[in-house]
C-alpha cells in the first residue's frame, strides 16, 4: 500500500458475551463472511475500504487490525463472558488514534472512520470513560444496533444519535444487519468524494429493524 | 494478526494431502503480504461498469470534453473526463472548465462541482462560462485602456508601477468568481419554476445545490516573452502549479493556490458570498512573476493523485510528456523497459490502452526519488509512448483527454480536468 493512499477505514464491534452463545454467535460468523464476499465484488469498496474489527466480552480487543479486503481473513470468534462495551470503545478511541491518518501538508488523510457497533445486551463496565475517549479522536460516524429483546437501546444513544433496534437475534436477522453494514459501505466509498462534514448518508434499515428515536 | 490464522480450520483439512497443502500454505504466505497498488488495480480493473448517464430531464454533461487553443505566446490544452465512479453509477461529470486568450493573456478556469450536491454540474458550467467570459472582457478593456500596463508589470516588484498594475489584474480575477457565483444565482432562478428540477430534486433547487470548487489564471506574457506574470484565485480543493521546467530542483515548482481542507480528507469549501468576501478572497489569491513555462489549473481528481504537489507536479509534467502530450525532449530512440502498462478502458468498448508512468521511472514514490527523475526528465524519450510506437491521438487535446480517461491510480475514480498553459514551445507549431 502506498502511503498516499486515502482509505476508508470501517470498524465492526462485536458483542461476543455469553449471551450470544450458539445461533447467534454462528449467524455473526456466516454474516461476516457474506460482508466479505460482498465487498470484494465492488470495485471502489475494494481499493478503498479497510476493516478492523474488535470484539468484546469480559474485556475488549481488536482482532484484526485495519487490513486491506484482499487481505482479510476471517478472524476465529467465540461468545463467552459478559459484556465489556465500554472497554470496546477505548479499544476503538486508541485503534483509530493509531490506524486512521489525518491530513497534513505532506499526507493525504484517510476518510472518515465508518463504526458499526453490534450487542445484544447492556454494558456490563462504565461506558463514559470509553465515551469520552471516543471525544478524543474524531470517530467519524459511529452506528449502533441493539440486537434482540434484551439489547438497551439507551446506552448506545449515549454514543451515538444512529441507533437500531433489531427485533430478534435468528440467523435471517443477523445476515440482514450484515447485508445492511455491506451496503453502508458502499455506499459510502460512493459518496467519497462529497464534501465538507456533512452527515453520512445510509441506505435505510432493513425490515425489522428499528431506528431509535 | 496471525492469532487467528495459526488456527484456521481449512488449512487442517488440506494436511493430508501434501502437495496441496504446500500450495495452500503458499498462498497463505501469499495473503499475508499486502498486495500492491498495482495487483490491486488489476483485479478492480475488470469490475469497474460502465453505465450510461440516466437521463432524468434535467441538464446532461457529456462523458468529456477538450479543447485546444494556439496563441501568439503558446498552447493552451484542456480537456475533461468523467471519473470511473461516475461511469459506475451512472451519474453526470461534474467538473467543467473554459479558457480564454487574445494576443495579451491566457486565461483558464476550473471547476469541481461538490459530489453530493444534485445540480453541481450545473454550478460548475456556469461558473466556469461567466468567469472566463468575464475575464476575456475585461482584460481585453484593461489592455486596451491602459497601455503602459505591461511595462508596468515589468516595474520593480517592490515598486509602485509594479504593485498598483499587478492589483489591476488580480482585482479582476476575483471578480471573476464574484461573477461566476452571480451567474449561479442567475442559473439557478431560471430553474427554479422549472417542473423537471422541481421533480427531480423534490424541493425548489437552492443555491448550494450548484456548489462548486473555482480556480482561475490568468497568464501575461511580459518583454521579450520570457518573464511571465501570473494572477490566480482557489477557492477549494485542486491546483493551479506553475512549473519552469528549465529550473532544478524544489525552485522549479511553485503553488499557486492552496487547497482548503479540513481534517479528513474530502472536507472542502465551495464558491460562496462567504469565500468571495474581501477578505476570504484576499487569502486565496496568488500572483507572481517568474520564468514558469508552463501552468497548470486541475480538479481533485488530478492533483490528488500527484500529492504532495511540490514535487510531485513534476511527475505530472513527465507523465504528460511521456504520453505524448507535451513534447518530449530527449529523442525517441531505441524504448526501453519498463514498458507502458495497459488496463482495459472503462468504457462501452473496454479496449485496452496502454499508458507510460513516471512512477515506474522513479525508484520509489518518496520525494528524493521524484527529485532524481526530474534531473533525467530529457533523457526519458526512451520510455515514452512514442519510443513504443503508441499515440493516443492526433492532437494534443485528443491525447491529453484519452490519458486522462485511463490512466489508473488505486482510489482515483473521480472526475478529472486539467488545462495546460503550455508557454514552452511558443516558436513551434503542433
Amino acid at each position: 500500500m502506498s502511503d498516499y493512499l486515502r482509505r476508508l477505514p470501517v470498524y465492526l464491534l462485536l458483542d461476543c458475551s455469553g449471551s450470544m452463545t450458539g445461533e447467534p454467535i454462528e449467524a455473526v460468523k456466516q454474516g461476516l463472511k457474506t460482508l466479505l464476499s460482498e465487498l470484494k465484488s465492488d470495485p471502489q469498496a475494494l481499493e478503498t475500504a479497510y476493516l478492523s474489527i474488535i470484539t468484546f466480552d469480559s474485556t475488549a480487543r481488536q482482532i484484526c487490525p485495519l487490513t486491506e479486503l484482499f487481505s482479510f481473513k476471517e478472524p476465529q470468534i467465540s461468545a463467552g463472558g459478559a459484556t465489556a462495551l465500554g472497554g470496546a470503545l477505548k479499544v476503538l478511541a486508541e485503534c483509530i488514534k493509531n490506524e486512521v491518518r489525518i491530513s497534513t501538508k505532506e499526507q493525504k488523510g484517510d476518510w472518515k472512520p465508518l463504526v458499526f457497533i453490534m450487542t445484544d445486551g447492556a454494558p456490563t463496565d462504565d461506558i463514559d470513560e470509553g465515551i469520552n475517549a471516543l471525544k478524543q479522536v474524531s470517530a467519524g460516524n459511529i452506528i449502533a444496533c441493539a440486537a434482540g429483546a434484551n439489547a438497551n437501546t439507551e446506552p448506545l444513544k449515549k454514543i451515538t444519535n444512529n441507533v437500531l433496534m433489531m427485533n430478534n437475534l435468528t440467523t435471517g436477522d443477523m445476515a440482514q444487519f450484515f447485508a445492511w453494514v455491506s451496503s453502508s459501505v458502499k455506499l459510502s466509498s460512493k459518496s467519497v468524494d462529497a464534501k465538507p462534514g456533512e452527515a453520512v448518508v445510509l441506505p435505510p434499515p432493513p425490515q425489522g429493524f428499528v431506528i431509535v428515536p | 494478526m496471525n492469532e487467528y490464522s495459526e488456527t484456521n480450520g481449512e488449512q487442517q483439512e488440506n494436511n493430508e494431502q501434501l502437495p496441496k497443502a504446500i500450495e495452500e500454505s503458499e498462498k497463505k504466505a501469499d495473503e499475508n503480504k499486502p498486495l500492491s497498488d498495482r495487483e490491486v488495480m488489476e483485479h478492480t480493473a475488470n469490475i469497474w461498469q460502465y453505465t450510461e448517464i440516466i437521463d432524468d430531464g434535467t441538464e446532461m454533461h457529456n462523458e468529456f470534453h477538450e479543447k485546444f487553443s494556439k496563441t501568439a505566446f503558446g498552447n493552451i490544452i484542456g480537456a475533461r473526463v468523467r471519473g470511473k465512479a461516475h461511469k459506475h453509477n451512472g451519474t453526470n461529470c461534474d467538473d467543467y472548465f473554459e479558457t480564454a486568450f487574445t494576443e495579451d493573456f491566457a486565461a483558464a478556469v476550473v471547476c469541481d462541482g461538490a459530489g453530493s450536491q444534485r445540480l453541481s454540474r450545473i454550478g460548475s458550467r456556469v461558473s466556469a462560462e461567466s468567469a472566463a467570459n468575464y475575464l476575456k472582457d475585461n482584460l481585453s478593456e484593461l489592455f486596451s485602456k491602459d497601455i503602459s500596463i505591461k511595462d508596468r508589470l515589468c516595474a520593480d516588484i517592490s515598486s509602485e508601477e509594479f504593485m498598483s498594475a499587478c492589483g489591476s489584474i488580480a482585482l479582476l480575477v476575483q471578480n471573476s468568481a464574484r461573477e461566476a457565483l452571480k451567474a449561479q444565482n442567475d442559473e439557478l432562478s431560471r430553474l427554479e419554476n422549472d417542473e423537471r428540477y422541481l421533480n427531480v430534486l423534490g424541493r425548489k433547487p437552492v443555491i448550494s445545490d450548484m456548489s462548486t470548487t473555482f480556480l482561475a489564471a490568468v497568464v501575461v506574457p511580459l518583454g521579450d516573452g520570457k518573464e511571465r506574470f501570473i494572477a490566480c484565485v482557489q477557492i477549494g480543493d485542486g491546483c493551479i502549479c506553475a512549473l519552469d521546467t528549465k529550473e532544478n530542483g524544489e525552485r522549479s515548482v511553485k503553488l499557486m493556490g492552496e487547497a482548503d481542507s479540513g481534517k479528513f480528507s474530502s472536507e472542502t469549501v465551495f464558491l460562496s458570498q462567504n469565500t468571495v468576501s474581501d477578505a476570504a478572497i484576499a487569502s486565496k489569491t496568488r500572483v507572481s512573476r517568474g520564468n514558469s513555462d508552463i501552468i497548470m489549473l486541475m480538479t481533485d481528481g488530478v492533483a490528488d493523485d500527484y500529492f504532495p504537489a511540490a514535487p510531485m507536479m513534476q511527475r505530472l509534467y513527465i507523465d504528460l510528456c511521456l504520453n505524448g502530450i507535451l513534447p518530449m525532449s530527449g529523442g525517441e530512440e531505441t524504448p526501453k523497459a519498463p514498458a507502458p502498462i495497459s488496463y482495459p478502458a472503462v468504457s462501452a468498448e473496454r479496449q485496452s490502452v496502454s499508458l507510460q508512468y513516471a512512477k515506474q521511472l522513479a525508484e520509489d514514490a518518496s520525494t528524493e526519488s521524484m527529485k532524481a527523475l526530474w534531473e533525467k526528465r530529457d533523457m526519458l524519450g526512451a520510455y515514452s509512448l512514442g519510443a513504443y510506437g503508441i499515440s493516443l491521438g492526433e492532437k494534443p487535446e485528443e491525447r491529453l483527454r484519452v490519458w486522462l480517461d485511463n490512466y489508473n491510480e488505486r482510489t482515483s475514480f473521480d472526475d478529472r480536468t486539467l488545462v495546460i498553459i503550455d508557454l514552452k514551445d511558443r516558436n513551434k507549431d503542433v
